[in-house]
């Protein structure tokens, strides 16, 4: 009966190790088949990364190929093509960040104030749709409304207009990534945070209507709080992975662009090492995006519990 | 049913939702909408745009008739099915206990956390993961598809923020009565965030359903190849780049064969969504706290 | 889909202008491996006898046509070549087949064996995954498709440690025991020569390279597709380009390297008097055709989307009015979507009517099928096993790989052709696709539904060899091209695709073209020229 509290209280104290197990058992046992998971389907495959100090062979194996200490990672170092990439990365997911992760919080909001609940669930249902389509029929599609011989651009020559190069411009590409973006995973990324605003509690509103709160005032002060710790967490998330702004979207839209715009780390990576059989290369440019990833990821937690959020990883006895 | 509390929006506030909620939904259908006319469009509609066609002028299920006439689509469907709804069972229950577990201040809590947290930053190579599927037994076996994939950490992190905000007290509570940590975990976290377990869910079995990579790696009988595979043969023959290299050349599907394939891939999984929305309710946590 | 598509524009070498093909094919280790591919006695060549088609073959390349499946098939095998089952990994380019146990097509091509082949069937994307985890897992079936320039590095090494050496076995007369291996030509299996050794089959395709197809109908309307100067092709495009029809396919590698043929361009490197080696990239030729084409594409003659899928359905409707396919036979591909179709091919000319063009020929196959380590009776086996899905178009054995079982998967049309039953079209496109990539007989000319097809695609054949040329350095070997190759190819062509849609200017040639030699093209070159052959000749123009 004083389990819980005691649990709060000496979190921060330390208990005997015994005495830690017997309150704590229950959680441990539950802990043990995610962990079990872990160690066999990552932990243990994924010390096979050690390939990337190695000019790995598949036909000798780990243990037969030759070691040669950093030259991987060297060779990145001094590839000038990294270092591009690497920059439209960084501008890709900075313009990610600010275009696109507000769309689903502004379209979860829209959607939670509808009133009627068909409406909502039909609108539900058509947003997430695109999220299976993969990249290859986004992309055609998106050529098929707004490409050079696209339904816009024909109606344009029709009208006697000039055309306007949407799809090979590559000074807007990162707009057009944001749009292809938008359309195929707004209405996806919506759900969680439609799920956010479940734990709302409604009489919270009925309160706040009857001290005289505007729609603009309530949402401003209980609508939006409730979402902030997912945004953060979200936030958190993408910061860590911002090294990642997609793969297949680029690679299908690096010739109408050229690479001068599109060329991002994954498309790099790919190049340099998967399409000639060059495993150690690959798992080298991994290494070094995790190591940077790791970085980001505890800078932004940090500056997250600044600001006085949980995030994603507590402080001891937080 | 508008709550008496709320107001009557402005018309003009009115007409801005219609307009973003209705545009948005719009550029959506369309494309889809192409996409499904394709699917049903002849052979002659199909030359006559030059590809998709917006609205078949002489449709056909003839598309569809190919794709389950024979071969490995009927049976691509089940084990999709199958892969998803036990796959998403295991890591729904695996990504539960391991979040509720970690949610509160307990022994191993921390390292077990940053366990999780770690594999957000590193992926393990194909190669090894080979190697430890084979060393399993699991080659050939839908197991390969299955138990890889049965934590992720997005899936962790997500589900373990929520469960911190479930409120100390609600918990504490419950303690107080004696519960045991399954028990708290059965009857008071796992009902106040039903929205965001079927979320979770949602987003496993998604995941399931697009996987295709391990099934190439690890499935050497076609017959126990799941959807996404066979609609990647579909939609890549004749546009590969072996294909083109090696000047093998298999005339490439029709297009209303390859979008008939992205249908039947599309429609199972769309379905999910609008049965989990009834956990989408307000108000849950209220009740729990005062009741 | 697209990007494996733009894929082959960048590290593909599309066929014809591959150096890194022939490099990975022929080569192996670093030092010595051309010399003893030198000394090596390649399998005698002989012809399978008994059939005979209505248009002769020709060492050139030229290959034979058929009007008609060869009444009475006959057989090219004593006996069933397994007596007990065999495994193998190879891919399938067309959709996955029904798996053995319920494809009888399957089950009648073992009985036919005389044991079970049981298929590992790979699909790209993929494949060089699926191949490295099975070599790393040491869990390699009997046989697996070595596919050339597909990502599988270092092949040299790799055959000695894994594979089995199958030189005296295949090496000289020893092949005449296998005689529908004794078929295939020496080109064909200079192919399978690493290391001075011999390591599996070769697997034939057309010899012919890439070509450029024009949709008659459409180019009716200014003339028709040959032209005789660059400037009345320019004209042409110009003309036929307006509202939302274009002239070209947006593939604009492969277009440039049908206008560097008009321009004298050489098919991979040329072989210049004193016998050094002037690369591609090098000559003026290519840096003109480079010009044109940025010509072309700012006379918005292409098609504006550049990672346009398949051109295909847009050349028969007309949306397009020429695209690049690879060899004359292609035709078929445009006979499928619209039985009235028969598409022109066109015939390179010089670019001012005066100056010689050229047609580079591909590589002629796509690679072979290695054996893993194993005694002399598997060995024979194995190769028996080879011998028999070798078989020649028009035999026994060719059917039953190819359409299965009279009655069953295939019936015999008006014409005694085989056509594939509701049942065979199931069942065989599949298998087939994935037997034929692991094993092939030389290729034939061969439209049983148009036999007029065939007769005019022997022509444009004969056409294409008067210009024909070969890539000097084919079946030599050299490592920086191997390890290197494909990714100086891919930069040089990012610059290039930049360059012809304006992107960057003329001048970014030169700068590309520095970052080629030093990066790894002067390296080539010198390992290319200190091994090659006498008997390739100087390059002509």
């Amino acid at each position: 009966m004083l389990k819980a509290s005691a649990r709060k209280r000496q979190a921060k104290v330390g208990l005997p190790l015994a005495a830690k197990w017997r309150r704590d058992w229950q959680m441990v046992l539950l802990m043990i088949p995610g962990v079990l998971f872990l160690l066999v389907f990552f932990y243990l495959p994924v010390l096979g990364n050690v390939v990337a100090f190695q000019d790995f062979q598949p036909y000798l194996g780990i243990m037969h190929s030759e070691w040669n200490g950093l030259q991987n990672f060297v060779n990145l170092y001094d590839n000038p093509d990294f270092w591009d990439a690497l920059r439209n990365t960084l501008l890709l997911a900075a313009v990610q960040l600010l275009l696109f992760f507000p769309v689903p919080i502004g379209l979860a909001l829209i959607v939670d104030s509808l009133v009627s609940n068909r409406l909502r669930r039909w609108f539900q249902t058509i947003a997430y749709l695109p999220h299976f389509l993969s990249w290859v029929l986004v992309v055609t599609l998106f050529q098929q409304s707004l490409g050079g011989a696209g339904f816009v651009n024909n109606l344009l020559r029709h009208a006697g207009l000039d055309p306007i190069p949407f799809m090979t411009n590559p000074d807007t590409f990162p707009l057009l990534v944001v749009a292809q973006l938008v359309w195929k995973d707004a209405g996806w990324a919506m759900i969680i945070f439609l799920a956010a605003l479940t734990t709302v509690d409604v009489s919270l509103y009925e309160a706040a209507a009857a001290d005289g709160a505007g729609r603009w005032r309530r949402m401003w002060h209980i609508t939006l709080p409730s979402l902030r710790t997912v945004i953060v967490l979200l936030l958190i998330l993408r910061i860590g992975d911002i090294l990642s702004v997609g793969f297949e979207q680029f690679i299908l839209q690096r010739d109408s662009v050229g690479p001068g715009a599109a060329e991002v780390l994954d498309t790099f990576t790919y190049y340099a090492g998967v399409v000639g059989g060059d495993w150690s290369s690959g798992a080298a440019a991994g290494l070094a995006k995790g190591v940077v990833g790791a970085l980001l990821l505890w800078g932004a937690n940090s500056l997250a519990h600044r600001l006085g959020e949980p995030g994603i990883f507590q402080r001891r006895g937080a | 049913m508008r709550p008496i509390w709320k107001e009557r929006p402005s018309p003009g506030y009115q007409a801005i939702k219609a307009l973003v909620l209705g545009g948005f939904a719009l550029v959506i259908v369309i494309p889809i909408l192409v996409v499904i006319s394709t699917s049903l469009a002849s052979d002659r509609d199909i030359i006559d745009a030059g590809g998709y066609v917006l609205w078949p002028s002489h449709p056909t299920l003839k598309a569809y008739q190919t794709l389950f006439g024979g071969g490995l689509m009927g049976r691509a469907i089940l084990v999709s099915v199958f892969v998803t709804l036990v796959g998403t069972a295991i890591a729904l229950a695996v990504t539960i206990a391991l979040a509720y577990a970690t949610s509160r201040p307990v022994l191993f809590g921390r390292p077990v956390l940053l366990m999780v947290l770690f594999t957000l930053l590193f992926a393990p190579g194909i190669i090894p993961m080979f190697l430890m599927v084979k060393q399993l037994g699991l080659l050939d076996s839908l197991w390969s598809l299955i138990l890889p994939g049965a934590l992720g950490a997005f899936n962790f992190v997500v589900l373990r923020t929520f469960f911190m905000n479930v409120p100390g007290e609600l918990l504490e509570s419950a303690r107080i009565d004696g519960a045991s940590d399954f028990t708290i975990l059965r009857r008071i976290v796992l009902p106040l965030s039903k929205a965001v377990v079927a979320v979770v869910g949602l987003f496993y079995a998604v995941g399931f359903w697009n996987a295709f990579f391990n099934a190439l790696l690890y499935l050497n009988d076609t017959s126990k190849w799941p959807v996404q595979v066979i609609l990647r043969t579909y939609v890549l023959q004749g546009k590969s780049l072996s294909a083109d290299q090696l000047g093998v050349h298999p005339p490439s599907q029709p297009q209303s064969l390859q979008m008939a394939v992205v249908v039947v891939a599309l429609v199972p999984i769309a379905m999910v969504y609008p049965f989990l929305q009834r956990h989408f309710t307000k108000g849950v946590i209220t009740g729990a706290v005062k009741g | 889909m697209i990007s494996r598509r733009r894929f082959l524009q960048v590290t593909g070498a599309a066929i014809a202008t591959s150096t890194t093909l022939a490099a990975c094919g022929d080569g192996g280790a670093s030092s010595g491996g051309a010399k003893a591919s030198g000394e090596l006695t390649l399998p005698t060549y002989k012809p399978f006898e008994g059939l005979h088609p209505d248009f002769p073959g020709a060492e050139s390349g030229l290959e034979p046509g058929f009007l008609k499946f060869p009444a009475d098939a006959i057989s090219s095998v004593k006996a069933p070549p397994l007596k007990s089952s065999v495994t193998a990994l190879t891919e399938t380019f067309a959709t996955p087949p029904p798996p053995m146990g319920s494809n009888p097509m399957w089950q009648a091509l073992n009985s036919a064996l005389g044991g079970e082949l049981k298929l590992t069937i790979g699909t790209d994307p993929g494949y060089p995954e699926k191949f490295a985890t099975l070599l790393a897992s040491d869990s390699l079936p009997d046989l697996m498709w070595l596919p050339p320039n597909q990502g599988i590095p270092n092949i040299g090494p790799m055959l000695e440690a894994k594979f089995q050496d199958l030189t005296k076995y295949l090496s000289g007369d020893a092949v005449l025991e296998y005689p529908n291996l004794a078929a295939l030509k020496p080109a064909s299996w200079r192919t399978a020569v690493v290391n001075g050794k011999i390591w599996g089959a070769p697997i034939p395709s057309t010899p012919f390279g890439q070509v450029m197809m024009g949709n008659p109908k459409t180019w009716a309307k200014v003339g028709g597709l040959q032209c005789s100067t660059a400037d009345e092709f320019f004209a042409k495009c110009k003309e036929l380009s307006n509202g939302t029809n274009y002239a070209l396919e947006p593939a604009i590698i492969n277009m440039l390297h049908m206008f560097g043929e008009w321009f004298g361009a050489p098919n991979g490197w040329r072989v210049n008097q004193d016998r050094s080696l002037t690369y591609l990239y090098e000559t003026d030729n290519y840096k003109a055709a480079v010009e044109y084409a940025a010509k072309l594409w700012a006379a918005k003659v292409f098609y504006p989307d550049l990672n346009l899928a398949d051109a295909t359905p847009k050349t028969v409707n007309g949306q397009i009015a020429a695209q690049v396919t690879v060899g004359p036979r292609a035709t078929a591909d445009f006979r499928n979507l619209d039985p009235t179709l028969f598409v022109d091919t066109m015939i390179p000319f010089g670019h001012d009517g005066k100056a010689k063009p050229t047609y580079d020929m591909g590589y002629g196959t796509v690679g072979f099928t290695p054996f893993k380590k194993t005694d002399e009776g598997r060995i024979r086996e194995l190769l028996a096993l080879m011998d028999y899905l070798s078989a020649p178009f028009g035999t026994k054995e060719y059917l039953i790989k190819n359409f299965g079982v009279e009655g069953q998967q295939y019936q015999l049309d008006a014409q005694k052709n085989p056509v594939l039953t509701k049942a065979g079209n199931q069942q065989a496109p599949g298998l087939v696709s994935a037997l034929q990539i692991m094993n092939s007989p030389e290729s034939v000319i061969f439209n049983p539904a148009y036999p007029e097809d065939t007769r005019k695609i022997y022509a444009t054949e004969q056409k294409l060899l008067k210009y024909a040329m070969r890539n000097p350095t084919a079946g030599t070997y050299s490592d920086t091209s191997s390890k290197l190759g494909p990714k100086l190819t891919a930069a040089f062509r990012d610059t290039i695709v930049d360059i012809v849609t304006g992107r960057q200017k003329m001048d970014a040639y030169d700068a590309a073209l520095k970052r080629w030699k030093s990066g790894g093209g002067d390296k080539m070159r010198d390992e290319f020229a200190a091994v090659l052959p006498s008997s390739v000749p100087v390059t002509g123009s």
